[in-house]
């Protein structure tokens, strides 16, 4: 379990203060645009920044001073940093051997051959999607109770983007005790693996929330402006002008579906959360 | 901390054009050349070679994924000044054996008998260089420590030139060489191996202090 | 198991599961004690929250249809064909209930309600 306790960094002008859960067992997503904080949160979670204020913990250990046993059981993918570009993936194996005593050779070796990674080619001549999986496959081929992956599918064509999610699926199928947590900005990814979501903007965190309960109980209402001086705004969260009117984000769904049957509603999706509680009134 | 060996003897490996370059030319100075050059010559080259491993680690932002292996920052540290050491040992070996190689084909033993024993204090007293690269690097960088690096080296000679000019010609109090001529040379010896020593641990003390600070 | 989910459905996704375990069982598709895949791997089969199916999976179990045992997994429940038919012939009554009160929103008289039943059963 990791917990982010009042967690405060400050990086000239920007200032991030956030508190956070993640129980063991849950995949937990956050989700914000790019230097809303995510990536100084998961660093701050793996001991790579010291907070300003504070405490962060991962199963009652503090991040600052975890052992080297510690981090075994934690699977790392970070968007932009890996092995040296000079290794091929023969000698990633055989540092990842010596490094981590649960690392599983042949599920790496297989998922590489299946990912189409070749053993001889020099990471430096990687695609970008080639580095992605990678480093996802690099996380979890150790038996890792905690993964943490910063931004695992970002750049990626949609393909390459299902390859590793479901590459991430079948690790929590094949874990059942393990716990995830990942950052992204594309929504449709964490939509469908995680189970709930943190959202942070400009170094808070404005929304936390389960996938479940933002797919079926928000939702986007759209109205005219005659509907919308008649609409009963109790519900609504924020709004947002538009050329034909109002458009609304709610949390009760039901009710406007009760209540109003004629007016436009849309499910919720995670983007309208975003573009509606950081972008609008 | 073997995954860390493990990493920078790969990473080393990958220059092995270079390292085979380095070979090929230590071999025709020592033929051309006189004396055990070549030990102390691979020696120096293994001991700059296994301190830029760290100008490895550091690029393209490796420092920040490489930090959530499972060893300690303190381990990190270690490990550069352990693979130093081997590299120089192994390095001071491969010279040895040319030198010996080229100097029984000589069938000159008796060089090899009186100059091989000595080139074993090399080894601390070239340490000295990792000493003071390896938390030059890990502080400032890769770059800066260059730059940094060139400073040192020139101050340190300006230094030199000018107590030479200085005191060259003055008669001095106590003439060095004569007070050195009164220990014995094994004593001498095991002076020098202690100062290097300290030296060698006073900058892991450092290095170790500049690493568990870092922010990656 | 066949699930098939519709993402722009205005039913909760839960309730999309619930509702289609529900008719496998009571069809016999899902056998007495038959064993219902993990929360995990349903989820990344379905491509969903696993929050999503333990919600579903624990309603069904308030609802009678499935047992969870702690540590094993979930298991469908051994109904009496009373209740399963009680459970089916309340589908229907909540859809019938639908049908009016769209109808209703729409204008329709009682009586013209009742003549599209008529004719519907007619066919």
């Amino acid at each position: 379990m990791v917990i982010i306790d009042n967690l405060a960094k400050n990086y000239g002008g920007f200032r991030l203060n956030v508190s956070m859960e993640i129980p063991n067992g849950t995949v937990t997503g956050i989700i914000g645009k790019n230097g809303a904080g995510k990536t100084t949160i998961i660093k701050a979670i793996l001991g790579l920044i010291r907070p300003d204020e504070g405490h962060v913990t991962i199963n009652g250990i503090e991040s600052t001073a975890l052992s080297g046993a510690d981090k075994a059981g934690i699977g790392v993918a970070l968007s932009d940093s890996g092995f040296s570009r000079y290794l091929d993936l023969k000698d990633v194996i055989c540092i990842l051997k010596k490094m981590y005593p649960t690392f599983d050779e042949d599920f790496f070796r297989k998922s590489c051959a299946a990912q189409g990674l070749a053993l001889d080619k020099k990471l430096k001549d990687y695609s970008t999607g080639m580095h992605a999986k990678l480093r996802v496959l690099t996380a979890i081929s150790h038996k890792a109770d905690l993964l943490i992956m910063d931004e695992p599918t970002a750049g990626l064509d949609v393909e390459a983007r299902n390859e590793i999610l479901d590459m991430l699926r079948q690790y929590l199928s094949d874990n059942e005790n393990c716990s995830i947590l990942l950052t992204s900005h594309i929504s449709s990814d964490i939509e469908s693996l995680c189970d709930d979501i943190y959202l942070i903007n400009d170094g808070k965190i404005i929304l936390h929330e389960d996938t479940d309960t933002v797919l079926s109980n928000y939702a986007i209402l759209k109205v005219n402006d005659d509907d919308y001086e008649k609409l009963d705004k109790s519900y609504i969260l924020s709004t947002k002008k538009e050329n034909f009117g109002y458009v609304c984000f709610t949390n009760e769904k039901q009710f406007y579906v009760d209540n109003y049957p004629d007016i436009i509603i849309e499910n919720g999706k995670i983007d309208d959360l975003i573009l509606m509680m950081t972008g609008g009134k | 901390m073997l995954g860390l060996l493990v990493k920078d003897l790969r990473i080393t490996l990958t220059r092995k054009y270079a390292l085979l370059i380095i070979l090929f030319i230590s071999l025709i100075m020592s033929l051309s050349m006189e004396g055990p050059f070549i030990i102390g010559y691979l020696t120096m080259i293994a001991l700059m070679l296994a301190v830029s491993t760290i100008a490895y680690d550091e690029m393209d932002n490796g420092y920040a994924f490489m930090m959530t292996m499972p060893f300690s920052r303190k381990a990190y540290v270690r490990e550069k000044y352990l693979f130093c050491l081997i590299s120089a040992l192994i390095a001071w070996c491969i010279g040895a054996i040319i030198y010996c190689g080229i100097y029984l084909y000589r069938n000159d033993v008796s060089a090899i008998m009186e100059q091989l024993p000595a080139q074993l204090v090399l080894i601390p007293v070239f340490f000295v260089l990792p000493a003071i690269m390896i938390p030059l690097q890990l502080k400032l960088g890769a770059e800066r420590s260059r730059i940094a690096t060139y400073i040192i080296f020139g101050l340190v000679a300006g230094i030199i030139i000018t107590a030479k000019r200085l005191f060259g010609n003055a008669d001095l109090p106590l003439d060095p060489e004569i007070a050195l001529d009164g220990f014995s040379p094994v004593l001498a010896l095991i002076a020098i191996v202690a100062v290097c020593l300290l030296i060698a641990f006073s900058s892991y003390l450092c290095s170790a202090r500049i690493v568990m600070k870092k922010e990656f | 198991m066949r699930i098939i989910l519709n993402n722009s459905s205005m039913v909760p996704i839960y309730e999309q599961l619930m509702d289609q375990i529900k008719n496998e069982i009571i069809s016999g598709s899902l056998a007495e004690n038959e064993i219902l895949p993990s929360v995990r791997s349903l989820s990344a089969e379905l491509r969903i929250s696993a929050l999503t199916v333990k919600k579903a999976y624990d309603k069904l179990e308030e609802e009678g249809f499935v047992v969870t045992v702690h540590g094993k997994g979930t298991y469908v429940a051994a109904t009496d064909k009373q209740l399963a038919l009680e459970a089916r012939k309340k589908t229907v009554e909540d859809d019938f209930a639908a049908a009016v009160q769209k109808a209703g929103s729409i204008g329709l008289t009682k009586d013209e309600i009742m003549e599209i039943v008529r004719i519907l059963l007619e066919e």
